[in-house]
């Protein structure tokens, strides 16, 4: 590994030297990505987690009609609220399966994030660190920092993309690129309701796919000569034809996509639900898929938000949420690891649900719904080792600000870069290490203190563990 | 107040101050330790390097082993630049390409399309010196050409559904000024002046309108005047039209001075202040969008352009960046300081400045170069450092200059300039070129560092539109898309991709296509773009040899099988099969003739020859 990372590292200097700064934009990305990273901070993953799936309710929920439950003006009549424990409220009506899993789940509620729109929003989710425009190119997501850190994990018989994604066309930035890491960590973002590219071919579709590669192959050994002395982008799609047809030619690729009627009711026939259940199936198959990142879109009701009669409101988003996300956390906790006695599927996977902000407390706004609300939001935490049934963080009567941060660190809300640093931790990831020779030549911090208007916490929340 | 927004922006500020937010003020000290905390990271070590003089010199007289390069003929202004700069360096470089080479590659730069056989036969028999320049000069007088490059301005000018009723319009606008070759500079003007109806009298003027926040989202807020015409979609449209017509990139110093940040970034940059970026800012701090209101909607998506507003408010309050704390709110050009004349419109004022400056024709040209070239002379095309762009700046160890040929892009941007800014001049002058015609392919051991002389082909994957579109040429079987209310058979003749149905916009979309809400950019090569290619039913159904399209014609017209392969290959990959290929390909045919020729089409649609403009 270093030895090839010498070499890269000395061929770019070389080309600095040439065009400087500059020339590292169009054709050097491709030709060549530089990447060492090295420890900086020396945090201690607490390790635990072989998987990882994120959830993200993009478009925003509502923090007070959740998790974090305010009786206002705008409550309705038919939440039907119950009281789960402490001070943890749901509305049965929105919640019904969730209801009876909050043993496993942990709620944070001392959320804050400094973006208000959704692009900006969505990309913090993603990359883990809010948008900076003059770096945005070259930030891979945090899926992709994953891939390049269990590169070296990957078995001979791997034969999945380290990070799968569900729906992350639907989100405002799209699928995030690997940025300076090379384009073999990208993503491979799959779209169950939108005609994927990804799913795979049925039998009779592969058996004739076989017999193309199988021509493909014979033609390219005899073009090769002809190719070896041309640019090395000409051949190089030649690597990820293979990985395709690796993946396309495994026989669990098809079997992750197998989904019985009744299991599919179970999750919901949706972008969440059927997502839910292909993570389950990625997670049970084990065949090199480690983080999958599922997009939930639809979420953004500035109007109508309760309004039954809407094609897209809170209740049809929350039941589709409530039942694929109780599907997830129940088939993972039936199932034993093969990997560890006595543990299950759920303790080695940590599942997240991530939003990009809340929505405006109290009575609804003039058009019957809820605008942004950054000040105070929520995200959940399952599996792999987190205590369930627990509350972090606790907001004032109306949900508006926090009244009580629930860890360590009592002055700071937790940020969007915390929760990054817990997954990659649960990851046994060293999230302070820094990677310095980017093409920019800014240090790219898996979790970055520095945000985008003040000094973060770059720990994790540990809270959640004990 | 609670921080609610209705605004959508793309992006905002680059490397944030901190600044008091709602609910939490922030101490003086806390603000200190952030900006400290900022600096060293935004202001890394670089490794010492030496100039591009310093290293060609070594290269030119040591060590380097001198390969001999062959011979090419200057054609033109550009040879003597590239040519010139590589053998006064020592630079070894590939030969020509070949015929059949040059004119797929041609093709595709200048329509889009790959070659039509017959043309393409044609061409290749003709025996005259001169067929390269008359295959050019007949390519971009052709519609083709107009669809290439509408498609090109569109992805550029971010021509989506934000346009509403007026994307039609602005379509064919872009088309009738590409099909005239109207001067580039008055086609500028027009996208940045104008006011009135924007459905209607002022097509261009879609360009700013669309930018501009679909504002009133909410009946409670008083005035949706304040909304529309707020300070800081002023501050994006800015941002957005300075690079793609000025190459700079000033979202830094949109937010805050340059300097303390931007020293190791873009030294240009560094010296500008914040101040200077609200100059360039108010030259559209008048302009308003106004829109059709009823009832708490949107009535539709036309707007009323004009310039009435108050002017820039240098205090106004900022969603997305650190507060604007005051100062001069005057329109002055970012370049030059240059204030409108008095009695002028500020927007028709800063077109004139605009394009006439040096920047706006090296911004085009260096544009226009990397599309044809592979990467601008000038990297990224829009991030100039001024500063680093005269060759004989004094700069600071470890800077060196920009540009990898100053002297060739001041040419063609001089050239530009002297061509009334003619944008069809300029692609033909540069495919007119050997350095242009240079093959991709280099005999001898290619060292990167030749890569900045631009010594041979840098190969490219086709664009999603082109290569969607090279899929339904090869194989016979036409898209059926809308343009307007016109029927047409290529994704790149729609003026809006996004329009085509789901399975095209999937692909469209795997292969890097612009969402026409950002800048378009590059997209790396993935497995996922190989797992289409292999299933997608854009090729398989199109290789299927079944009665309409073009595999099953051939199929049912040609017995021989030598000349079932030959076609398959020239029609697809647009070279014939050399002798192993042939008996590859014969043996596919084997038993099942039509499985195997559908095989072999499947098979060259896969391989790197169709998928790259190579």
């Amino acid at each position: 590994m270093n030895g090839r990372v010498g070499e890269l590292l000395g061929t770019r200097r070389e080309l600095l030297r040439y065009g400087g700064y500059g020339l590292l934009g169009a054709f050097a990305q491709q030709a060549f990505l530089p990447v060492a990273a090295r420890a900086a901070g020396r945090a201690t993953p607490r390790g635990g987690a072989r998987f990882c799936i994120v959830i993200e309710l993009a478009g925003a929920l509502s923090h007070i009609d959740s998790f974090d439950f305010k009786e206002n003006a705008g409550t309705q009549k038919d939440f039907d609220v119950r009281r789960i424990k402490d001070d943890l409220y749901l509305p049965y009506r929105l919640f019904p399966h969730l209801s009876k899993q909050m043993e496993r789940i942990a709620v944070v509620r001392s959320m804050k994030s400094h973006e208000v729109v959704h692009f900006r929003g969505q990309y913090y989710t993603q990359a883990g660190r809010p948008l900076n425009p003059a770096q945005a190119s070259e930030i891979p997501s945090v899926g992709s920092v994953v891939s390049y850190e269990f590169e070296g994990q990957r078995r001979e018989a791997d034969t999945f993309p380290t990070y799968i994604g569900c729906n992350l066309d639907t989100a405002g930035c799209g699928a995030l690129s690997t940025g300076f890491l090379p384009p073999r960590l990208s993503v491979l973002d799959i779209n169950l309701k939108n005609g994927s590219a990804a799913a795979p071919a049925d039998a009779a579709a592969m058996e004739i796919l076989e017999e193309r590669y199988r021509l493909l192959r014979k033609l390219d050994e005899v073009m090769a000569p002809g190719r070896a002395a041309r640019d090395r982008n000409f051949s190089s799609f030649r690597d990820f034809q293979q990985s395709a047809y690796k993946i396309l030619g495994d026989p669990r690729w098809p079997a992750a996509f197998q989904m019985a009627k009744p299991e599919i009711e179970r999750y919901g026939d949706n972008s969440v639900g059927l997502g839910c259940l292909l993570a389950r199936n990625l997670v049970e198959a084990d065949a090199g898929t480690r983080y999958i990142h599922i997009t939930h879109p639809d979420w953004d009701h500035h109007r109508d938000i309760y309004n039954h009669s809407k094609k897209s409101n809170h209740y049809i988003r929350c039941n589709e949420f409530d039942r694929a996300m109780a599907a997830l956390l129940d088939d993972l906790a039936a199932k034993p690891s093969p990997r560890l006695l006595g543990k299950t599927l759920l303790d080695e996977t940590m599942v997240v649900m991530v939003t990009e902000f809340g929505r405006t407390p109290g009575a609804l706004n003039g058009i019957a719904g809820r605008h942004h609300y950054n000040l105070a939001y929520l995200s959940l935490f399952a599996g792999a080792g987190v205590k369930g049934g627990r509350i972090i963080g606790k907001t004032d009567a109306e949900g508006e600000n926090v009244v009580d941060s629930g860890w360590k660190y009592s002055k700071h809300q937790i940020k969007t870069e915390n929760v990054y640093a817990t997954i990659y931790s649960a990851l046994g990831i060293d999230w302070k290490k820094e990677i310095t020779n980017t093409p920019s030549r800014r240090a790219y911090r898996y979790v970055d203190s520095l945000g985008a208007t003040e000094m973060l916490i770059d720990d994790e929340i540990a809270e959640l563990f004990v | 107040m609670r921080a609610w927004i209705l605004a959508i922006f793309g992006v905002a500020a680059m490397a944030q101050i901190p600044s008091p937010s709602p609910g939490q003020a922030k101490g003086h000290q806390e603000a200190e330790e952030f900006e400290k905390a900022h600096r060293p990271l935004i202001q890394p070590n670089r490794p010492k390097s030496k100039s591009v003089g310093a290293v060609t010199a070594g290269l030119a007289g040591g060590r380097q082993a001198r390969t001999a390069s062959p011979v090419v003929p200057h054609r033109n202004y550009i040879d003597g630049h590239v040519f010139g700069r590589m053998k006064k360096d020592g630079i070894p470089h590939a030969g020509l390409a070949a015929d059949e080479e040059f004119a797929r590659r041609a093709w595709l730069d200048a329509t889009g399309r790959i070659p039509p056989p017959e043309e393409l036969a044609v061409y290749l028999n003709d025996r005259s010196p001169a067929k390269r320049d008359a295959l050019i000069d007949k390519l971009v007088a052709s519609e083709g050409f107009v669809d290439k490059w509408t498609f090109y301005f569109e992805d550029l000018f971010r021509a989506g559904q934000r346009m509403g009723s007026g994307l039609n319009l602005f379509h064919y606008w872009v088309r009738e000024w590409l099909r005239l070759d109207r001067p580039y500079n008055e086609v500028v003007t027009d996208l940045l002046t104008g006011a009135g109806k924007t459905s209607f009298s002022v097509p261009g003027g879609m360009y700013y309108a669309r930018d501009f926040v679909k504002a009133k989202d909410d009946p409670e807020t008083a005035d949706a005047h304040d909304l529309v015409n707020q300070p800081d979609t002023v501050d994006e449209f800015t941002i957005t039209y300075s690079k793609v017509f000025l190459g700079l990139n000033l979202a830094c110093i949109s937010c805050h001075d340059g300097r303390g940040h931007l020293e190791k970034v873009n030294l240009f940059l560094t010296s500008k202040k914040r101040d200077e970026f609200y100059g360039q800012a108010a030259f559209f701090g008048k302009t308003r969008q106004i829109m059709n209101w009823e009832n708490g909607y949107q009535a539709n998506t036309e707007y009323t352009v004009d310039d009435l507003a108050p002017g820039y408010d240098t205090k106004a309050e900022s969603i997305v960046r650190v507060p604007r704390r005051g100062g001069d709110g005057s329109p002055r050009f970012i370049l030059t300081g240059e204030k409108p004349r008095p009695g002028m419109n500020a927007r028709d004022e800063l077109a004139r400045m605009l394009t006439g400056h040096v920047q706006f024709r090296r911004t085009l040209a260096n544009r226009v170069w990397s599309e044809l070239m592979g990467f601008g002379i000038v990297e990224p095309i829009d991030d100039f450092d001024l500063e680093r762009y005269r060759p004989s700046a004094k700069l600071p160890d470890p800077w060196t200059a920009q540009p990898s040929n100053v002297e060739l892009l001041e040419a063609l941007a001089e050239d530009f300039r002297k061509n009334q800014h003619s944008f069809r001049q300029l692609v033909a002058t540069i495919m007119k070129s050997s350095a242009y015609q240079l093959s991709s392919r280099f005999d001898g051991e290619w060292k990167e560092a030749y890569t900045p002389y631009f010594a041979r082909k840098y190969v490219r994957m086709l664009s999603a539109a082109e290569l969607h579109d090279a899929i339904a040429l090869a194989t016979g079987r036409p898209g059926k898309f809308q343009a307007g209310s016109e029927k047409v058979s290529m994704v790149m003749q729609m003026p809006e991709p996004k329009k085509a149905d789901a399975e095209v916009q999937n692909f469209m979309r795997t292969f890097g296509q612009s969402n026409r809400d950002d800048m378009p950019k590059k997209s790396p090569p993935s497995a996922l773009q190989a797992m289409l290619l292999m299933q997608s039913k854009i090729v398989t159904e199109r290789v299927t040899a079944d009665k309409e399209g073009w595999l099953a014609a051939l199929l049912e017209k040609t017995a021989d099988n030598r000349k079932l392969v030959e076609s398959i290959y020239q029609q697809t990959i647009s070279r014939s099969p050399s002798g192993a290929e042939l008996q590859v390909g014969l043996a596919a045919l084997g038993s099942d003739r039509r499985r195997g020729a559908e095989n072999l089409q499947w098979a060259l649609l896969n391989s790197p020859e169709f998928l790259f403009n190579y």
